[in-house]
Protein backbone atom coordinates (compact mmCIF):
# COMPACT_ATOMS: atom_id res chain seq x y z
CA UNK A 1 0.00 0.00 0.00
CA UNK A 2 2.91 2.34 0.52
CA UNK A 3 4.46 1.18 -2.72
CA UNK A 4 4.12 3.94 -5.26
CA UNK A 5 3.22 2.67 -8.68
CA UNK A 6 4.28 4.72 -11.68
CA UNK A 7 2.31 2.56 -14.01
CA UNK A 8 0.76 3.88 -17.13
CA UNK A 9 -1.73 1.43 -18.55
CA UNK A 10 -2.87 2.44 -22.04
CA UNK A 11 -5.59 -0.16 -22.16
CA UNK A 12 -7.47 -2.27 -19.67
CA UNK A 13 -8.27 -5.92 -20.02
CA UNK A 14 -11.94 -6.72 -19.86
CA UNK A 15 -13.45 -9.10 -17.35
CA UNK A 16 -13.62 -11.58 -20.21
CA UNK A 17 -9.85 -11.54 -20.60
CA UNK A 18 -8.65 -15.10 -20.77
CA UNK A 19 -12.11 -16.51 -21.38
CA UNK A 20 -12.60 -19.18 -24.00
CA UNK A 21 -10.55 -22.18 -24.96
CA UNK A 22 -10.53 -21.93 -28.76
CA UNK A 23 -7.26 -21.47 -30.64
CA UNK A 24 -8.27 -17.91 -31.50
CA UNK A 25 -8.98 -17.08 -27.86
CA UNK A 26 -5.60 -18.49 -26.86
CA UNK A 27 -3.85 -16.48 -29.56
CA UNK A 28 -5.58 -13.26 -28.48
CA UNK A 29 -4.80 -13.99 -24.85
CA UNK A 30 -1.14 -14.56 -25.61
CA UNK A 31 -0.93 -11.41 -27.68
CA UNK A 32 -2.56 -9.32 -24.96
CA UNK A 33 -0.34 -10.84 -22.32
CA UNK A 34 2.79 -10.22 -24.34
CA UNK A 35 1.75 -6.63 -25.00
CA UNK A 36 1.38 -6.08 -21.26
CA UNK A 37 4.71 -7.71 -20.53
CA UNK A 38 6.39 -5.53 -23.16
CA UNK A 39 4.96 -2.45 -21.47
CA UNK A 40 6.10 -3.68 -18.08
CA UNK A 41 9.63 -4.22 -19.40
CA UNK A 42 9.70 -0.55 -20.37
CA UNK A 43 9.02 0.82 -16.90
CA UNK A 44 10.16 0.35 -13.33
CA UNK A 45 7.85 -2.18 -11.73
CA UNK A 46 6.82 -1.90 -8.11
CA UNK A 47 8.55 -4.67 -6.12
CA UNK A 48 5.37 -6.67 -5.52
CA UNK A 49 4.83 -7.14 -9.25
CA UNK A 50 8.33 -8.44 -9.86
CA UNK A 51 7.64 -11.36 -7.53
CA UNK A 52 4.69 -12.65 -9.53
CA UNK A 53 4.77 -15.05 -12.45
CA UNK A 54 4.27 -13.41 -15.87
CA UNK A 55 0.70 -14.67 -16.08
CA UNK A 56 -0.28 -13.45 -12.61
CA UNK A 57 1.59 -10.19 -13.18
CA UNK A 58 -0.40 -9.45 -16.31
CA UNK A 59 -3.67 -10.30 -14.60
CA UNK A 60 -2.90 -8.15 -11.55
CA UNK A 61 -1.34 -5.22 -13.39
CA UNK A 62 -4.33 -4.98 -15.70
CA UNK A 63 -6.71 -4.60 -12.80
CA UNK A 64 -4.95 -2.70 -9.99
CA UNK A 65 -2.47 0.16 -9.87
CA UNK A 66 -1.50 -0.58 -6.28
CA UNK A 67 -1.86 -3.41 -3.79
CA UNK A 68 -5.29 -3.80 -2.23
CA UNK A 69 -7.37 -6.39 -0.40
CA UNK A 70 -9.33 -7.00 -3.57
CA UNK A 71 -6.06 -7.86 -5.33
CA UNK A 72 -5.13 -10.34 -2.59
CA UNK A 73 -8.57 -11.94 -2.87
CA UNK A 74 -8.14 -12.24 -6.63
CA UNK A 75 -4.75 -13.90 -6.17
CA UNK A 76 -6.10 -16.23 -3.48
CA UNK A 77 -8.89 -17.36 -5.81
CA UNK A 78 -6.88 -17.59 -9.02
CA UNK A 79 -3.17 -17.79 -8.18
CA UNK A 80 -2.94 -18.91 -4.52
CA UNK A 81 0.73 -19.85 -4.73
CA UNK A 82 1.52 -16.40 -6.11
CA UNK A 83 -0.14 -14.76 -3.09
CA UNK A 84 2.09 -16.83 -0.82
CA UNK A 85 5.14 -15.78 -2.87
CA UNK A 86 4.10 -12.17 -2.42
CA UNK A 87 3.87 -12.61 1.35
CA UNK A 88 7.13 -14.50 1.61
CA UNK A 89 8.85 -11.86 -0.52
CA UNK A 90 8.57 -9.39 2.36
CA UNK A 91 7.76 -6.42 0.12
CA UNK A 92 4.40 -5.56 1.64
CA UNK A 93 3.84 -2.90 4.29
CA UNK A 94 2.36 -4.11 7.61
CA UNK A 95 -1.18 -2.91 6.72
CA UNK A 96 -1.01 -4.78 3.42
CA UNK A 97 0.62 -7.82 4.99
CA UNK A 98 -2.01 -8.17 7.71
CA UNK A 99 -4.78 -8.57 5.13
CA UNK A 100 -2.69 -10.60 2.69
CA UNK A 101 -1.93 -13.08 5.48
CA UNK A 102 -5.55 -13.40 6.54
CA UNK A 103 -6.72 -13.84 2.95
CA UNK A 104 -4.02 -16.44 2.26
CA UNK A 105 -5.64 -18.47 5.02
CA UNK A 106 -8.73 -18.88 2.84
CA UNK A 107 -6.80 -20.98 0.35
CA UNK A 108 -6.60 -24.74 0.65
CA UNK A 109 -2.79 -24.84 0.59
CA UNK A 110 -2.50 -25.83 4.24
CA UNK A 111 1.17 -26.83 4.39
CA UNK A 112 2.31 -23.89 2.26
CA UNK A 113 0.16 -21.47 4.25
CA UNK A 114 1.73 -22.68 7.50
CA UNK A 115 5.24 -22.49 6.01
CA UNK A 116 4.75 -18.85 4.99
CA UNK A 117 2.62 -17.56 7.87
CA UNK A 118 4.23 -19.21 10.89
CA UNK A 119 7.35 -16.98 10.72
CA UNK A 120 5.08 -13.94 10.63
CA UNK A 121 3.92 -14.73 14.16
CA UNK A 122 7.34 -13.40 15.23
CA UNK A 123 7.14 -10.26 13.09
CA UNK A 124 7.92 -7.02 14.91
CA UNK A 125 4.62 -5.45 13.77
CA UNK A 126 1.55 -6.47 15.79
CA UNK A 127 -0.55 -5.85 12.69
CA UNK A 128 1.37 -8.55 10.85
CA UNK A 129 1.22 -10.96 13.78
CA UNK A 130 -2.54 -10.46 14.04
CA UNK A 131 -3.09 -11.07 10.33
CA UNK A 132 -0.99 -14.24 10.51
CA UNK A 133 -3.06 -15.49 13.46
CA UNK A 134 -6.27 -15.06 11.47
CA UNK A 135 -4.69 -16.63 8.39
CA UNK A 136 -3.60 -19.70 10.32
CA UNK A 137 -6.88 -20.37 12.07
CA UNK A 138 -8.15 -22.67 9.31
CA UNK A 139 -4.80 -24.46 9.05
CA UNK A 140 -3.85 -25.03 12.65
CA UNK A 141 -1.73 -28.07 13.38
CA UNK A 142 0.13 -28.87 16.60
CA UNK A 143 2.92 -26.42 15.78
CA UNK A 144 0.47 -23.59 15.15
CA UNK A 145 -1.47 -24.36 18.32
CA UNK A 146 1.73 -24.38 20.35
CA UNK A 147 2.78 -21.04 18.94
CA UNK A 148 -0.67 -19.52 19.54
CA UNK A 149 -0.52 -20.61 23.17
CA UNK A 150 2.80 -18.82 23.56
CA UNK A 151 1.39 -15.66 21.99
CA UNK A 152 -1.78 -15.82 24.09
CA UNK A 153 0.30 -15.97 27.25
CA UNK A 154 3.33 -13.83 26.49
CA UNK A 155 2.92 -11.45 23.57
CA UNK A 156 3.65 -7.85 24.63
CA UNK A 157 0.56 -6.62 22.77
CA UNK A 158 -2.79 -7.09 24.57
CA UNK A 159 -4.43 -7.21 21.13
CA UNK A 160 -2.30 -10.13 20.04
CA UNK A 161 -2.90 -12.00 23.28
CA UNK A 162 -6.64 -11.55 22.74
CA UNK A 163 -6.52 -12.56 19.05
CA UNK A 164 -4.48 -15.67 19.84
CA UNK A 165 -6.76 -16.59 22.72
CA UNK A 166 -9.90 -16.10 20.57
CA UNK A 167 -8.43 -18.28 17.85
CA UNK A 168 -7.52 -21.06 20.25
CA UNK A 169 -11.06 -20.99 21.62
CA UNK A 170 -12.44 -21.41 18.10
CA UNK A 171 -10.28 -24.41 17.19
CA UNK B 1 -25.52 15.29 24.21
CA UNK B 2 -24.61 13.66 20.92
CA UNK B 3 -24.41 9.90 20.67
CA UNK B 4 -21.01 8.31 20.05
CA UNK B 5 -20.07 7.55 16.43
CA UNK B 6 -18.70 4.04 16.72
CA UNK B 7 -16.36 2.52 14.17
CA UNK B 8 -15.43 -1.11 14.75
CA UNK B 9 -11.74 -1.90 14.36
CA UNK B 10 -10.69 -4.42 11.74
CA UNK B 11 -7.60 -5.24 13.75
CA UNK B 12 -7.37 -5.20 17.52
CA UNK B 13 -3.79 -3.97 17.26
CA UNK B 14 -4.53 -1.01 14.96
CA UNK B 15 -5.22 1.51 17.69
CA UNK B 16 -2.43 0.36 20.01
CA UNK B 17 0.37 2.85 20.55
CA UNK B 18 2.90 0.60 18.78
CA UNK B 19 1.04 1.08 15.50
CA UNK B 20 1.92 4.34 13.75
CA UNK B 21 -0.68 6.75 12.42
CA UNK B 22 -0.03 5.89 8.77
CA UNK B 23 -0.28 2.16 9.41
CA UNK B 24 -3.49 2.68 11.39
CA UNK B 25 -4.93 4.73 8.56
CA UNK B 26 -4.05 2.09 5.97
CA UNK B 27 -5.51 -0.69 8.09
CA UNK B 28 -8.72 0.91 9.31
CA UNK B 29 -9.55 3.62 6.78
CA UNK B 30 -8.52 2.17 3.44
CA UNK B 31 -10.66 1.41 0.43
CA UNK B 32 -10.33 -2.34 0.03
CA UNK B 33 -10.82 -2.22 -3.72
CA UNK B 34 -8.73 0.76 -4.78
CA UNK B 35 -5.97 0.72 -2.19
CA UNK B 36 -6.64 4.39 -1.40
CA UNK B 37 -7.88 6.31 1.68
CA UNK B 38 -11.57 5.90 2.46
CA UNK B 39 -12.78 9.47 2.83
CA UNK B 40 -16.30 8.41 3.84
CA UNK B 41 -15.67 5.97 6.68
CA UNK B 42 -18.74 4.21 8.08
CA UNK B 43 -19.76 4.60 11.71
CA UNK B 44 -22.78 3.71 13.82
CA UNK B 45 -24.45 6.52 15.78
CA UNK B 46 -25.45 4.59 18.90
CA UNK B 47 -25.52 4.73 22.68
CA UNK B 48 -22.58 3.06 24.48
CA UNK B 49 -25.02 0.50 25.87
CA UNK B 50 -25.80 -0.66 22.32
CA UNK B 51 -22.22 -1.36 21.25
CA UNK B 52 -22.45 -5.14 21.74
CA UNK B 53 -25.74 -5.26 19.84
CA UNK B 54 -24.34 -3.19 16.99
CA UNK B 55 -21.17 -5.25 16.70
CA UNK B 56 -23.08 -8.53 16.85
CA UNK B 57 -25.23 -7.38 13.92
CA UNK B 58 -22.21 -5.95 12.09
CA UNK B 59 -20.31 -9.21 12.68
CA UNK B 60 -22.83 -11.43 10.94
CA UNK B 61 -20.75 -10.66 7.84
CA UNK B 62 -17.61 -12.18 9.38
CA UNK B 63 -16.73 -15.76 10.14
CA UNK B 64 -15.90 -16.16 12.93
CA UNK B 65 -16.24 -12.75 14.60
CA UNK B 66 -13.13 -11.73 16.52
CA UNK B 67 -13.10 -9.52 19.57
CA UNK B 68 -12.91 -5.89 18.59
CA UNK B 69 -12.70 -2.33 19.77
CA UNK B 70 -15.47 0.07 18.93
CA UNK B 71 -13.86 3.50 18.70
CA UNK B 72 -15.91 6.68 19.05
CA UNK B 73 -15.00 9.04 16.19
CA UNK B 74 -17.47 11.70 17.37
CA UNK B 75 -16.73 15.22 18.58
CA UNK B 76 -14.11 15.92 15.95
CA UNK B 77 -16.05 18.54 14.02
CA UNK B 78 -16.47 16.49 10.86
CA UNK B 79 -19.78 16.46 9.07
CA UNK B 80 -21.62 13.20 8.49
CA UNK B 81 -24.41 11.85 6.37
CA UNK B 82 -27.00 9.21 7.18
CA UNK B 83 -26.66 6.40 4.66
CA UNK B 84 -28.33 2.99 4.73
CA UNK B 85 -26.27 0.25 6.35
CA UNK B 86 -25.91 -3.22 4.88
CA UNK B 87 -26.23 -5.47 7.91
CA UNK B 88 -29.83 -6.54 7.24
CA UNK B 89 -30.79 -5.51 10.78
CA UNK B 90 -33.04 -2.46 11.10
CA UNK B 91 -31.20 -1.11 14.15
CA UNK B 92 -27.75 -0.88 12.58
CA UNK B 93 -29.10 0.01 9.14
CA UNK B 94 -30.86 3.01 10.68
CA UNK B 95 -27.85 3.96 12.80
CA UNK B 96 -25.38 3.83 9.90
CA UNK B 97 -23.59 7.09 9.04
CA UNK B 98 -20.65 8.15 6.91
CA UNK B 99 -18.16 10.77 8.02
CA UNK B 100 -17.29 13.18 5.24
CA UNK B 101 -13.57 13.92 5.01
CA UNK B 102 -11.76 16.28 2.67
CA UNK B 103 -8.60 14.37 1.86
CA UNK B 104 -5.93 12.08 3.29
CA UNK B 105 -4.55 14.83 5.54
CA UNK B 106 -8.00 15.44 6.98
CA UNK B 107 -8.27 11.71 7.69
CA UNK B 108 -4.85 11.69 9.32
CA UNK B 109 -5.83 14.66 11.52
CA UNK B 110 -8.99 12.81 12.55
CA UNK B 111 -6.96 9.77 13.53
CA UNK B 112 -4.54 11.86 15.58
CA UNK B 113 -7.39 13.72 17.28
CA UNK B 114 -9.06 10.46 18.27
CA UNK B 115 -5.81 8.90 19.48
CA UNK B 116 -5.44 11.77 21.92
CA UNK B 117 -8.27 10.41 24.04
CA UNK B 118 -8.40 6.71 23.25
CA UNK B 119 -9.34 5.43 26.71
CA UNK B 120 -12.51 7.50 26.80
CA UNK B 121 -13.41 6.57 23.24
CA UNK B 122 -12.83 2.81 23.20
CA UNK B 123 -15.57 0.27 23.82
CA UNK B 124 -14.25 -3.31 23.88
CA UNK B 125 -16.45 -6.12 22.64
CA UNK B 126 -15.40 -9.75 23.05
CA UNK B 127 -16.31 -12.60 20.78
CA UNK B 128 -18.00 -14.26 23.77
CA UNK B 129 -20.29 -11.24 24.21
CA UNK B 130 -21.15 -11.36 20.51
CA UNK B 131 -22.07 -15.04 20.58
CA UNK B 132 -24.05 -14.69 23.80
CA UNK B 133 -25.99 -11.78 22.37
CA UNK B 134 -26.75 -13.66 19.14
CA UNK B 135 -27.81 -16.75 21.08
CA UNK B 136 -30.12 -14.69 23.31
CA UNK B 137 -31.80 -13.09 20.29
CA UNK B 138 -32.29 -16.48 18.64
CA UNK B 139 -33.75 -17.93 21.84
CA UNK B 140 -36.11 -14.95 22.00
CA UNK B 141 -37.32 -15.73 18.49
CA UNK B 142 -36.02 -12.47 17.01
CA UNK B 143 -37.07 -12.63 13.34
CA UNK B 144 -34.07 -10.68 12.06
CA UNK B 145 -31.66 -13.03 13.79
CA UNK B 146 -33.56 -16.09 12.68
CA UNK B 147 -33.38 -14.85 9.09
CA UNK B 148 -29.66 -14.12 9.42
CA UNK B 149 -29.04 -17.63 10.73
CA UNK B 150 -31.12 -19.20 7.97
CA UNK B 151 -29.14 -17.29 5.34
CA UNK B 152 -25.74 -18.10 6.85
CA UNK B 153 -23.73 -20.96 5.38
CA UNK B 154 -23.35 -24.15 7.37
CA UNK B 155 -19.79 -23.21 8.32
CA UNK B 156 -20.80 -19.77 9.55
CA UNK B 157 -20.53 -19.07 13.29
CA UNK B 158 -24.25 -18.27 13.46
CA UNK B 159 -25.17 -21.67 12.10
CA UNK B 160 -23.05 -23.30 14.80
CA UNK B 161 -24.76 -21.63 17.76
CA UNK B 162 -26.41 -24.27 19.95
CA UNK B 163 -29.83 -23.29 21.26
Amino acid sequence: MTVASAQITPFVLSDHFGAGSSDDAKTIREAQGNAFLDLQRGRALPPYLTLLSPEARVAVDARWSDVSEAMFEFLAANYPSELLKLIAGDVLSPPAMTFAAEIAGRTSLGHAVRTVLLPLLDNSSPLVREGAIYGLRQHADATVVGKLRILAANDPSPAIRQAASDTLDDL
Amino acid sequence: MNKPLIRFARRLSSWESETGDDDLLQTEFWDRHRGQPDLRPSVYEIEPTDVVRAFAEHATAFNPPASTGGVDLGGTGRSMEATPGETGFSFTMDAHRELVLADRNDLLELVRHVRGSMNARTHHVTRVQVREYARARLLAGDEEWERAKAEAGTQNWLAKIDL
